[in-house]
């Protein structure tokens, strides 16, 4: 009972949390041109994911592109 | 509470002096965001990657905050118009990794500025802990505008145009202006597709949807899939971008000293002594070149700034420091003749160069010449300036009879009656005492060990 009640005062909080407020203009047009060229880069960034998928794949890699470190080493 | 002029953009929080030290402010309003950057892990693992500068929680000192915290302390605050190419290309793929590792996280930077980034330790570190927000899954992000103005514009700009158009960083505070680094670039760029959407289409859509009261941010929807793969288009974009000045443009100046070996050895022996008798506690090589001589203090961690007017030099210089791990030297870009100015609002929001000085010791080796010489100012206007910048000096003096000082008189008439060595240290005892002077074995110089007035 206990826990149920924890788990709805969490999903209540999550949603009634206050949205993020931003400082920056962000800019009408840059916020258009983000809608339209997410669909083209975000494809492109995609189809590089597959073959990059395949290539590991015919080189018997287990590497999984998408979870790479995107800070990379230090 | 001495609160820092220039932190007054972001409600979140803002910069203060408490006893000597830098700390931060976190505003109620700034919890949720914070927190969940303390929870999510993303702090732990950005610190730990040593990406975004470190802090620890202080008890606050002003009674409304939420929480106070105390940054990592920064032996300086340098400017992207001091950056070497390679240096605003590292802060660019910085910011840009920094959100991607943030968005897997659920968060977002809210701000993308170029002054958000320093180097610390020979790395670029974001050191604005307030830069972050909860992501919103289908949000567009907020900052892509400020991160084109302040990185991939100059950037391109620099690669593709001109190293010197860097300096428009001085005349835009918030960056370069897209519709202008959309007109300045090659019409040719208009077919790479990355530069076409970031600066040309970017700039018509800024330019189209400019003074029209829409309520883009409710309506506008990009998946995240869809931000991944624009951040990530920024990123390979940038990656591909380099300067290599062409031999002509430049020439080969920095191999082609006016010292024998013997002489070089011996100079490098004296400014080594010089700075063990000063012990100082930093030091400003100002004409560092390459930065062989700042090396001799970075080397005994000293927080070293080595200044160059030269892209080349300063950019070799950044180089070298990644390569070697030098984590006491900071190449940076400067015209000592045009110093970097105090800008922003009221002149308080970027200080000036003295204005973040003085420094325990500064260094003019082989510089006084094209100072008093090329740029005609008289000795005592060098040594009063120099006063104000360091409290010791270490300073080299080129006699007339010194053949670069003979090519520089080639082309002109000698106007200088008293560049001499008898009136450089007239000159130069208005303002310091003199510690100890020695000739360069091999050379026709003089070294010179000042203490300030």
């Amino acid at each position: 009972m206990m826990a149920k009640r924890q788990v709805l005062i969490l999903a209540m909080t999550l949603c009634f949390l206050p949205s993020a407020f931003a400082y920056l203009d962000p800019g009408s047009g840059s916020y258009i041109l983000q809608m339209i060229i997410a669909g083209v880069l975000g494809g492109f960034y995609a189809i590089k994911l597959y073959w990059n998928k395949i290539i590991n794949f015919i080189k018997g890699n287990s590497n999984d592109s998408d979870s790479e470190d995107d800070l990379g080493n230090e | 509470m001495n609160r820092l002029p220039s932190s007054f953009r972001d409600p979140s929080g803002f910069i203060f002096k408490h006893e000597g030290r830098i700390m931060r402010q976190i505003q109620h309003k700034a919890e949720t965001d914070y927190e969940l950057l303390m929870s999510s892990g993303l702090y732990e693992l950005l610190v730990e990657k040593k990406a975004l500068i470190p802090h620890e929680e202080v008890e606050n000192v002003n009674p409304d905050a939420y929480k106070t915290i105390l940054p990592q302390q920064l032996d300086f605050i340098s400017y992207p118009y001091e950056w070497s190419f390679e240096q605003l290309k590292d802060a660019a793929l910085l910011t840009l990794r920094v959100q991607l590792t943030a968005l897997k996280k659920g968060l977002s930077l809210k701000d993308a500025s170029a002054y958000n980034v320093q180097f610390v330790n020979g790395k670029a570190m974001l050191i604005d802990t307030l830069s972050f927000e909860r992501y919103e899954e289908g949000s567009p992000w907020v900052a892509y505008r400020q991160f084109c103005q302040h990185f991939y514009a100059p950037l391109l700009l620099a690669s593709i145009k001109d190293i010197r158009l860097n300096h428009l960083f001085h005349s835009y505070i918030d960056g370069i202006p897209l519709d202008l680094a959309s007109k300045l670039l090659p019409w040719k760029t208009r077919f790479n597709l990355s530069i076409a959407s970031h600066i040309h289409w970017h700039a018509k859509a800024q330019g189209k949807h400019a003074n029209k009261a829409e309520d883009t941010k409710k309506k506008a929807q990009v998946s995240s899939s869809g931000l991944r793969g624009i951040l990530k288009n920024l990123e390979s974009s940038i990656l591909k971008l380099s300067w290599e000045p062409g031999e002509t443009e430049w020439g080969d100046y920095y191999n082609n000293t006016n010292y024998s070996e013997e002489a070089h050895k011996a100079k490098f022996v004296l400014v080594k002594k010089y700075i063990d008798l000063i012990k100082p506690e930093t030091l400003w090589d100002l004409g560092a070149n390459d930065g062989t001589f700042s090396k001799i203090a970075a080397d005994q961690k000293i927080p070293t700034i080595a200044f160059d007017i030269d892209p080349i030099a300063v950019n070799q210089n950044y180089r070298k420091v990644k390569e070697e791990k030098q984590k006491h030297m900071l190449p940076l870009m400067l015209d000592l003749t045009n110093p970097s100015p105090a800008l922003g609002w009221a002149h308080k929001e970027r200080d000036s160069l003295e204005q973040r000085g003085p420094a325990g010791c500064i260094m003019a080796l082989a510089l006084v010449h094209h100072l008093a010489i090329s740029n005609n100012l008289p000795l005592e206007m060098i040594a009063e300036y120099f006063s104000k910048l360091g409290q010791h000096l270490i300073i080299e003096f080129v006699p007339k009879t010194d053949s670069k000082v003979k090519i520089l008189l080639a082309t002109r008439e000698d106007i200088f009656p008293e560049y001499t060595e008898v009136g450089f240290e007239d000159a130069f005892s208005t303002y310091f005492d003199l510690m100890e002077k020695s000739k360069v074995e091999g050379s026709e110089r003089t070294l010179y060990c000042f203490k300030s007035k």
